[in-house]
Formats: C-alpha cells, sequence, structure tokens
C-alpha cells in the first residue's frame, strides 16, 4: 500500500521536475512574496507632500514652520500665495504642481495671539485620497502643533510636565507596531495554504483535463491511497515553502520567536494536512485549470477576509466574526502569532488546535466522500 | 516546377536527434503521395516542415512555389494541415469549429453556409452538426479536421496519419474521400504506418531514421523485392517452432507469420527441398506450401531489415 | 497593403468569437470571470473595511472609585474600544492578552479620584491644585494602557483614541470643578489660566476632504476594483498554454491567422468581460457601500478598460513564454494577485510616495489601476491628472503586446 502510494506521489514530483518553471515558483514563490509584501508594508509614511501657506509671517509662525519641516512625516513646500477656495486645485496638483496630502493654512496674526494665549486657528486640509496617508499626517500633526503651541502659550510649563499628564502606554508583542512584523506573518499563513491547495488542485485538475485521470482510475488502487498519493506533494511544496517564509521573517524582517519553534513546527504541519481537503475539493469540483485557478482565486480571497489577515475580526460585524470561526486560517494565524510573538503556547492556543483539528475531520472527510463519489461517477 | 520540392531538408532536435537527415523529394501537382514508415521515422517532422509551422536546421523547402522559411505566411494559404492528433477545440461543435475555421479564411455569407453544408456532407457529419468535438468517436473527429482543412479549397493536404486509432469501416470512407479530393485535382501527401493505404497512392516514399528510402510507385516499389514469397502453412500448434526453423534456413532473406499461414522471402523457389527437410527435421508437418504475389508490407519490413543488418 | 490589415481585423475577430465560444461552453468559468471580481470585490469590502471598531478592552481597575468608574465608561462609549469585562490583577491582564481575549487594556491605580480636589472648603486651595493638575509633574497620571501591537493598524487607532479619552474626562472633571466656583472668583487670573490650559494651546480645524471621516472602505472599493480585475489577466494566462497542452495551437498556427490577430483575439473577450465587470462593479461601489462616484463615468470605463488591457498584456506574455498552463497560471497569479492587496492602500499609500517613486511604483500597472480608480471615483478628476498614469499603462500594456508578438512564434517548439 505504501508503495502504491509513494507511487503515485513520486509521478508528480517527476512532473515537477521536468517542469523546472513550475518548481522553482513552486518552492520559491512564497518567500519571495513574503519579501516583497514585507517590503512594501514595513517602510514608514514619510515625506508626505505638505504645502504651507503662511499669512503671518511671524518670527512664531516661521519657527513652526521649521517644526514641520523637521519632521520626517512631512515634505513641506511654503506657498507664496494663498491657499484657493477650492481645495481640488492643490490636491490635483493643478495650483502649485505637485499633488499634496496636506495643506495648512496658518493665519494673520497667529505668533502674537498664541502668545497671547488666545488660542488662533490652524486650519488643516487633508487629501484622503488614502485615507491611511491622511490619519497618520493628521495624528502628527496635531502632535506638533500641540508641543509647539503649548511651548509659546505656556512657557512656564515643560514638555516632560505636558507628557505627564498623559496616561502611560505600553505595546506589547510588537513593540514599535511595526506593520511588517503584522503583515509578514500574516502573508506566511496566507502563502503556506496557497501553495498547498494550489499544488494539489492544480494537478488533479490537469490531471483531468488531459485525461491521465483517468488512467489513475483503472489502476488497482483504493481512492485513500490515490489521495494519499496525491497530498504528499502539496504538503512538501507548502511547508518547504513554509520553512523557509519562517526563516525570512525571522531573519529578515526580525519578528522574535518567542515560543516553542518545535511546537509552532508540528501545527504548521497540521494546518497544512487541513487546507490539504479545500484543494481537493476545489480541484473535485473543477474540470480545468482554467476553473481551478479561478475557485483558488476566490477562495483566497475569501479566505482572507475572514483571517484577520488584513483587518481584526473584533471589528466585524457579529455574523462574520462567527463564521470566521469557520476557517482553518483564522485559528492558524491566531496560533503563528502567538507562538512567534506572544511566546505562548497549547495553554493558552488549545482550542484554536481544536477547531483545526475538527475543521479538517470535516474538510477532508467531504474531500474523500466527493472524491468517491466521482470514482464511482466516472468508472 | 513540381508543387512540393525539398532539397537536403534537415531538422536537428536538441539533443542531438535528427528527425529528417537530409530529404529530397518533389511531389507533382495532383498527385497522392504516402509517406510510410515505423513510429519515429520522422514522418510528422517532414509533415511540420512542409505546413511552415517548423523550422528546417538545413536544406530548403517549397510547397506551391513558396518558400516555407521566407514565405510561410503564404505557404499556410495554400495547404490544408492535418495534425496527428485531434487539432480541433473539443469544447466547441462541429459546427462552431467549421465557422471558425470560415472566420479566419473570410468565407461569409450564403457561400460560407454552402461550404459547410457541402463538406458536412462530404464527411458524413450532417447529422452531427451541433455534437461537441470533444464527444465526437475518433474517426468522425478525423474527419471534421479534414474537412476544416478543406473550407479554403486548398491546393495542397497535408494529412499526418489520418485514419490511425479508425475503425475499418470509417478508414475506407475517409479513403473514399481522399480519392474524391484526389480526382478533383488536389496535390495530397499523406503519411500513414498502413501498408494498405500504401498501395492507394500514386507514390509512395519509405521513411526510416529520417531518411527515404525508397520512393516509387507501389507496383515499382514491390518488384524491387528480390526472390519469391512463399506462402508456408503448417498445424497451428507448430507455428512458432516453424518460424524459428525457417529463419534459420540459409537462402531465406524474412520470415513473417499472418495468422495461420508463414510467408516466407525467400532468393528462389528452388529453396522447397531444404524446407521440406528442415520442417521434417523438427517433426512439424507441412500442410500447404505455395507462391503469393508480393504485398507491399513484405517489400518495406524487407527494406527496413536488409538495412538494419 | 490595405488587404494585410483588413486581413489582420478579419483574423482578431475571428479568433474573438472562437474565445467566447470557449467561455460561454464552460459555464463555472463563465461565471467566474463575469460575477467572481464583482462577488469578491464585496466580501473583501465587507470584510476589511470595516472601520476599527470594538477593540476588546479589559480592565484593571485598583482606584474603583466615581472617577475611575467615569473613565471606564466614557472608553466603553466609544466606538473604536469595547470593555468586555475586568481582571482582579495584572496576571488576569496577562493572560486575556496572550490569548487575545483583549487587545488594549486599561489600568488604573488608586488616587485618580484622589488627584481632584474635593468640591469644598478653601476654594483658592482648590484652584492651585487644578492647576496643579494640568502639571501633575513627577507622580504621572495613574492611568496606564497596555495595547497588543500584533495589528499594529488597529493598535494606533485604539491607542490615538484612549489617550484622546483620557484626555477629555480629565479636561471634562476639571472643568466642571471649575464651573462649581462663584462667579465672583471666575475672572481670577488663576482661574482664566486654569481655564486656558485645559484647552489645547491652538485652537485646530482639520477638514477631510474626498473622504470626510477618513473610511478605509472609501479607500478600499476603488482600490480593490482594480486588484480584482486582474483575474481576467488569470484566465488570459492560460489561452495560449491552453492550445499547446491540448494540441490545437498546431492547426491554428498552420492557418494563414495572423500573430497580431491570434493575440489581440484571445484578449479581446477578456476586456470586454473587464468592462462588464467595471461596471458591475461600479454598481457595487455606489449602490452598496455607498461611495460617491465623482469623475466621468465614461472616462472611468474607458481608462479601466485600458488598464485591464494592460494586465492582458501581461497576462498573455506569460501564457506565451511559460511553456505549460499549470506554470503559467502560477506565475500570473503570483504576480497579480498577492501583490495586489499590498497595493489597497490598507498597508502603504502609494500615493504618498514622492513622484519618481511612485512612477516607479507604477510600472506595476496595478498601481496605476489602483491610481486611477481612486482619483476618478473620489476625487472626480479627470486625464489632466492622472494622465502620467493612462502613459505608463499605455506604454506598459504596449510593450508587452510587441513582446509576445515577437515572442509567439507561428511554429511548433
Ligand atoms: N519537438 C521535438 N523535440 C525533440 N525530438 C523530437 C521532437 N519531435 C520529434 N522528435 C523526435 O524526432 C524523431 C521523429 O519523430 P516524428 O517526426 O514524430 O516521427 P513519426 O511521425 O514518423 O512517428 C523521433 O525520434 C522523435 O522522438
Ligand atoms: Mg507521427
Amino acid at each position: 500500500m505504501l508503495n502504491r502510494i509513494l507511487n503515485i506521489a513520486w509521478k508528480d514530483f517527476l512532473h515537477l521536475w521536468h517542469n523546472k518553471i513550475l518548481l522553482v515558483i513552486v518552492l520559491l514563490g512564497g518567500a519571495t512574496e513574503l519579501t516583497l509584501v514585507g517590503m512594501a508594508t514595513g517602510a514608514p509614511i514619510d515625506d508626505v507632500r505638505t504645502v504651507i501657506y503662511d499669512a503671518d509671517g511671524s518670527q512664531i509662525s516661521r519657527e513652526m514652520i521649521a517644526r514641520f519641516e523637521a519632521d520626517e512625516t512631512f515634505a513641506v513646500t511654503v506657498a507664496d500665495e494663498p491657499l484657493p477656495d477650492d481645495l481640488n486645485e492643490i490636491f490635483t496638483g493643478a495650483l502649485f504642481g505637485d499633488d499634496y496630502i496636506v495643506a495648512i493654512d496658518i493665519p494673520e496674526g497667529f505668533g502674537e495671539e498664541l502668545r497671547a494665549g488666545r488660542r488662533p486657528e490652524v486650519t488643516i486640509h487633508l487629501n484622503a485620497i488614502s485615507a491611511l496617508a491622511a490619519t497618520t499626517a493628521r495624528r502628527k500633526a496635531e502632535e506638533i502643533l500641540f508641543y509647539y503651541g503649548a511651548e509659546v502659550a505656556w512657557p512656564d510649563v515643560s514638555r516632560d510636565e505636558l507628557e505627564a499628564f498623559e496616561p502611560q502606554i505600553t505595546v506589547r508583542y510588537n513593540e514599535e507596531l511595526d506593520r511588517a512584523q503584522y503583515t509578514t506573518p500574516s502573508e506566511a499563513g496566507f502563502m503556506l495554504y496557497v501553495i498547498a491547495i494550489g499544488v494539489a488542485a492544480f494537478m488533479l485538475a490537469r490531471e483531468r483535463e488531459f485525461g491521465s485521470f483517468e488512467q489513475l482510475l483503472v489502476m488497482p488502487h483504493h481512492p485513500m491511497e490515490i489521495l494519499i498519493g496525491k497530498a504528499i506533494p502539496a504538503v512538501v511544496l507548502g511547508y518547504a515553502n513554509f520553512l523557509l517564509m519562517l526563516g525570512v521573517i525571522h531573519f529578515i524582517f526580525g519578528v522574535p520567536i518567542r515560543g516553542s519553534l518545535p511546537l509552532l513546527l508540528v501545527l504548521a504541519l497540521f494546518y497544512v494536512l487541513v487546507e490539504l481537503g479545500v484543494g481537493f475539493l476545489l480541484a473535485l469540483v473543477s474540470r480545468t485549470q482554467h476553473q481551478a485557478v479561478l475557485l483558488v482565486m476566490l477562495v483566497a480571497f475569501v479566505d482572507v477576509a475572514f483571517s484577520g489577515y488584513a483587518a481584526p475580526v473584533e471589528s466585524m460585524p457579529p455574523a462574520m466574526q462567527t463564521i470566521s470561526l469557520a476557517f482553518p486560517i483564522r485559528h492558524f494565524l491566531i496560533i503563528l502569532r502567538g507562538v512567534l510573538q506572544k511566546g505562548v503556547g497549547l495553554e493558552i492556543l488549545w482550542p484554536h488546535v481544536l477547531a483545526l483539528a475538527a475543521l479538517g475531520l470535516l474538510i477532508n472527510g467531504a474531500a474523500l466522500l466527493l472524491f468517491r463519489r466521482s470514482l464511482a461517477s466516472e468508472r | 516546377m513540381s508543387m512540393i520540392h525539398t532539397e537536403a531538408l534537415v531538422r536537428r532536435f536538441r539533443g542531438g536527434v535528427i528527425a529528417v537527415d537530409g530529404l529530397d523529394l518533389d511531389v507533382e501537382e495532383g498527385e497522392l503521395f504516402g509517406i510510410v514508415g515505423p513510429d519515429g521515422a520522422g514522418k510528422t517532422t517532414t509533415l511540420r516542415l512542409l505546413a511552415a509551422i517548423m523550422k528546417p536546421t538545413g536544406g530548403i523547402a517549397t510547397v506551391a512555389g513558396y518558400d516555407t522559411v521566407r514565405e510561410a505566411e503564404a505557404v499556410k494559404r495554400e495547404i490544408g494541415y492535418m495534425p496527428q492528433q485531434f487539432g480541433l477545440y473539443p469544447d466547441l461543435s462541429v459546427e462552431e469549429n467549421l465557422n471558425f475555421v470560415c472566420d479566419i479564411f473570410g468565407l461569409e455569407g450564403e457561400e460560407r453556409r454552402r461550404r459547410i453544408d457541402e463538406l458536412l456532407g462530404f464527411a458524413g457529419l450532417s447529422e452531427f452538426r451541433k455534437r461537441r468535438g470533444g464527444h465526437l468517436s475518433g474517426g468522425m473527429q478525423k474527419k471534421l479536421v479534414l474537412a476544416s482543412a478543406l473550407i479554403h479549397k486548398p491546393r495542397v493536404l497535408l494529412l499526418d496519419e489520418p485514419t490511425t486509432g479508425v475503425d475499418p469501416v470509417a478508414r475506407r470512407q475517409f479513403w473514399e474521400m481522399l480519392s474524391e479530393l484526389h480526382s478533383g485535382g488536389t496535390t495530397i501527401v499523406v503519411c500513414t504506418p498502413y501498408m494498405d493505404e500504401a498501395e492507394r497512392c500514386n507514390r509512395v516514399g519509405l521513411m526510416y531514421e529520417g531518411r527515404m528510402i525508397v520512393c516509387d510507385t507501389p507496383a515499382a516499389l514491390k518488384r524491387m523485392l528480390p526472390g519469391v514469397v512463399l506462402a508456408v502453412s503448417v498445424p497451428p500448434r507448430a507455428m512458432i517452432d516453424a518460424e524459428q526453423a525457417l529463419r534459420r534456413l540459409p537462402g531465406v532473406l524474412d520470415v513473417q507469420a499472418y495468422g495461420d499461414r508463414i510467408h516466407l522471402i525467400a532468393s528462389g523457389p528452388e529453396i522447397r527441398p531444404e524446407l521440406e527437410a528442415v520442417l521434417a527435421a523438427e517433426g512439424i508437418k507441412l500442410l500447404d506450401l505455395r507462391p503469393v504475389p508480393p504485398r507491399m508490407e513484405e517489400a518495406f519490413i524487407y527494406m527496413i531489415r536488409s538495412r538494419g543488418s | 497593403m490595405r488587404t494585410h490589415a483588413s486581413n489582420i481585423i478579419r483574423h482578431t475577430f475571428a479568433i474573438a468569437r472562437k474565445e467566447i465560444w470557449h467561455i460561454i461552453r464552460d459555464p463555472i468559468s463563465l461565471f467566474l470571470v463575469g460575477f467572481g471580481p464583482v462577488i469578491m470585490l464585496i466580501i473583501i469590502s465587507y470584510a476589511f473595511a470595516v472601520e476599527v471598531r470594538d477593540v476588546p478592552t479589559l480592565v484593571l481597575d485598583l482606584d474603583r472609585t466615581e472617577a475611575s468608574r467615569e473613565l471606564i465608561e466614557r472608553l466603553d462609549a466609544t466606538e473604536v474600544l469595547d470593555v468586555i469585562g475586568t481582571a482582579d490583577d495584572m496576571s488576569g491582564v496577562e493572560r486575556a492578552m496572550d490569548a487575545r481575549m483583549a487587545r488594549v487594556a486599561v489600568v488604573i491605580d488608586r488616587g485618580l479620584e484622589a488627584m481632584f480636589p474635593a468640591p469644598s472648603g478653601d476654594l483658592l486651595g482648590m484652584v492651585a491644585q487644578l492647576a496643579a493638575l494640568a502639571q501633575v509633574g513627577d507622580r504621572g497620571l495613574p492611568v496606564s494602557y497596555i495595547v497588543d501591537g500584533t495589528e499594529p493598524i488597529s493598535a494606533e487607532t485604539a491607542i490615538e483614541t484612549a489617550i484622546k479619552e483620557t484626555n477629555a474626562f480629565l479636561v471634562e472633571r476639571a472643568r466642571a470643578l471649575l464651573d462649581m466656583l462663584p462667579s465672583s472668583m471666575q475672572n481670577l487670573p488663576e482661574v482664566q489660566r486654569a481655564r486656558e490650559q485645559l484647552e489645547t494651546p491652538i485652537a485646530l480645524e482639520v477638514i477631510t476632504h474626498y473622504n470626510p471621516e477618513e473610511k478605509t472602505l472609501w479607500d478600499l472599493v476603488p482600490a480593490m476594483i482594480a486588484i480584482v480585475l486582474t483575474m481576467p489577466a488569470m484566465s488570459v494566462a492560460t489561452v495560449i498554454a491552453k492550445e499547446r497542452d491540448q494540441g490545437t495551437l498546431e492547426f491554428l498556427v498552420a492557418t494563414p491567422a495572423a500573430r497580431l490577430a491570434i493575440l489581440t483575439g484571445k484578449m479581446l473577450p477578456y476586456v470586454l468581460i473587464g468592462v462588464f465587470n467595471v461596471l458591475l462593479m461600479y454598481l457595487a461601489a455606489v449602490g452598496v457601500f455607498g461611495l460617491p462616484f465623482r469623475g466621468n463615468l465614461l472616462l472611468y470605463v474607458a481608462l479601466m478598460a485600458l488598464y485591464e488591457f494592460a494586465c492582458l498584456a501581461i497576462g498573455l506574455f506569460f501564457s506565451i513564454v511559460i511553456p505549460n498552463q499549470e506554470a503559467a497560471l502560477w506565475v500570473s497569479l503570483m504576480f497579480f494577485l498577492f501583490p495586489g492587496f499590498f497595493l489597497s492602500g490598507m498597508f502603504f499609500p502609494i500615493v504618498a510616495m514622492p513622484l519618481e517613486m511612485r512612477m516607479e511604483a507604477m510600472s506595476f500597472p496595478v498601481s496605476g489601476g489602483v491610481f486611477i480608480s481612486r482619483s476618478l471615483f473620489l476625487q472626480g478628476v479627470g486625464l489632466d491628472v492622472v494622465w502620467w498614469a493612462v502613459g505608463i499603462l499605455i506604454y506598459v500594456g504596449a510593450i508587452m503586446l510587441a513582446l509576445s508578438v515577437l515572442f509567439f512564434k507561428k511554429r511548433i517548439a
């Protein structure tokens, strides 16, 4: 039996070996993708294009502009004419040649009034074509204006004293709020899954498309043997990807491994086995590779949506939160982040391991059932 | 000027296989030319070179006066090509497949309808208009591809094993179609592994390991066989022993078993006494022995064997 | 020459028609390419574009006073934070955060209530104390927050909310105390100063244009429209490889159909499908998600069709240079889909980068599509603003099509 299983698996490995491009993509695709993602998302948002019009022109307003210039978040241009009524002209580049994200208007008499403690008003226009850039710029601008304003208006209050007025914030697990530390584990969990289901789905779909599946059916194999034989390449490739990606996450993007590495390795393998069933299900409902790839895309998108991959699940509507529990990737991402960043073990993660086990039984059971049925109908 | 002309045509593949090795060939207008040869002889490669869908690594080929490299697209306008595998779309119906080819060749309206009806009738596919290509039987698929290749009334037809995997009845129908085209003046080059089909051609070339070993009319080819062909009948159980015994006989060029008879190519009829003696020595009873006219198959197998040794 | 051109056009339509038959013949694929993008748009937008809200928050209240309860209620009343329970000690907080039951913990130490003077007795002393409250000095505020940083974007929003609410809480309480002073005292310079310091020194008016509530949804939907439009490119990536795999390419290349015609003919139906998708997704964006559409719809559809063409040209190129379907599919999947997510602007806003870097990023056409889609949706601008991205798309599309024609040999390998 083992022999026959390995025989089936061997054929697929040969197929990969003869198809070097494919081999390279499915082996290195995950790590490459992950590196790109980490680099793209890890960069800080800085040099936000900012135009400031200073109607005051006082020492104080000039100093305030200097504060903005000194801050990395902003790349400041000082306008030599007043901001137009229609801010579109600034945000589209029609007026000052660049499409600015921030426009700040400092009114006449600003310095005088600030010194006198009369709360002069500064207007900030945000171009929210990108909400993230606008929010980041707004937060930074508020901070600069507050501390600089206090410095001028309340000369007897020191910065330390002002800061003591604020609650103390401790960030755990990802102390620097580094976005790459968030996106790279997400991507690893996701790619591990996509590679595994993709390899399983495309390989089976290819055989169906070219009729070599029929050959498989006339061989004296038990359906289980065929399924396991077909599973081996997908598991091996998915897992190889995971190991590579883990290396990239840890060594290139500095995500710590605070918990038990062996535990993580075991659970990752377990997770691939669970998701494999999804690959088989997709392959069994598609007749051609074209269908298979479209289905893989659709399923990948849905999974991403429910996984907590990009947005915290807690913020979703309650119904969606409940549905999300049915997606294995949701549980795996919690396990992955838990072991990597929080350093927790089974004592805390066990509910998610149990959930994975239950989903795995369900999905793989369904795949086996469907497989048997399609065998019966094709035989 | 011949319709198809090649000179020292060579095709070498990466890895060193020389599929076509210095082919010189001339096919006249209106000829029905057969290329026969075992698997891997280079038949498909030859046709692909003629169809201008593969570049030769040496030599030249012209089809209908156009160079297959420099004027590949002009060649393609003149030919109808039928690849060895089903070359049409399995998900499209018979009619859609033909419509597609009409689209390509710009056949419109009434003319298109007439041509499609005519070809469907010709191929006996009129009842299967709506059936998908992939659901046709092997023979019908072949006829469909032939019909598609004929849409634009090509002057040259290049057919690669058009009857392989087709039942005998459909094969006969197919050849009737070819005869009709042939009498209509179309130049046809057909590759086939079947020797009986080769007999239907005006001229036949035998390809082996990339070379055309001989090339002549079927009758002339059969005359090339030296000596005589003798049909030997022995009891069925003794067939294998008899075959081996006869092979060892001096003066025997080739031995082939056909059902209950053994065909023997011998240098002359005077071999008879020795033959009887050998069989008697093996304890095999000779039921019948008589000379028969040579067949194409025997001629070719003999030529290939004598070349191999 | 003229007949040559008309041949190419005829061949293009012949191939396009055949391709449409293929698509219609395969209902699963037809459904997936026809409606897959809009389905994905809706799912993704629903799931991703939820604004950060109801972040589970745990309370460790050691002060147990009216003030601490008031602060907790205040936090719970926000959209962003959701108080889910209380812990008895720090180890309870640790456990809840480790298990991801809570993503924020607010710890209120003893002394919060005590910071505020009792509203009785020594009134001037009270003012002095209030003034000192604004400068709690070395004692520090007895309120601290512990935030789970594993999801930095929502963590940042939670932190901003925590700080704002805490400040507002302090300011409101202090102001209430000042209001209790008799009117005779309201004009005292100490009182004035105390009031002054309860406000920020500069009054700030923030006007957010295009997306006044800074909603991720508005940002995301136009971007996703461009991203999911890569799906037809996935289909095109299979077309040549599929003909090669199934052996029909041999018949096709032996016909006089022109190379350019074969390639554009294969793209054409998918451009049409792309346009259909754009219209559907436009309806979903406006109808389901309530986005404004401020640009010119006709221009939008035209530019998105151009964008689709650029993506298809890349998919086609993969299909030609990669020897079989399976590998071509993987390459295009890796190339389009996954990087696409990160251009959605949720993680990194390309628009905020300097122009040269933006141009570089946009040689990846999905970035260009995202930029154009957002600009037309939210800003309502026209070609005068997005022309350079359009230029890059045309350039990329033309180069890829030219390379495809160059590499597509009407020959068998
Ligand atoms: N594309 C190719 N690449 C490498 N070798 C090939 C290719 N096509 C054919 N061959 C080799 O060339 C030889 C002739 O093949 P072919 O022309 O298909 O023969 P036939 O059609 O007579 O069976 C065979 O040895 C075959 O393996
Ligand atoms: Mg052949």
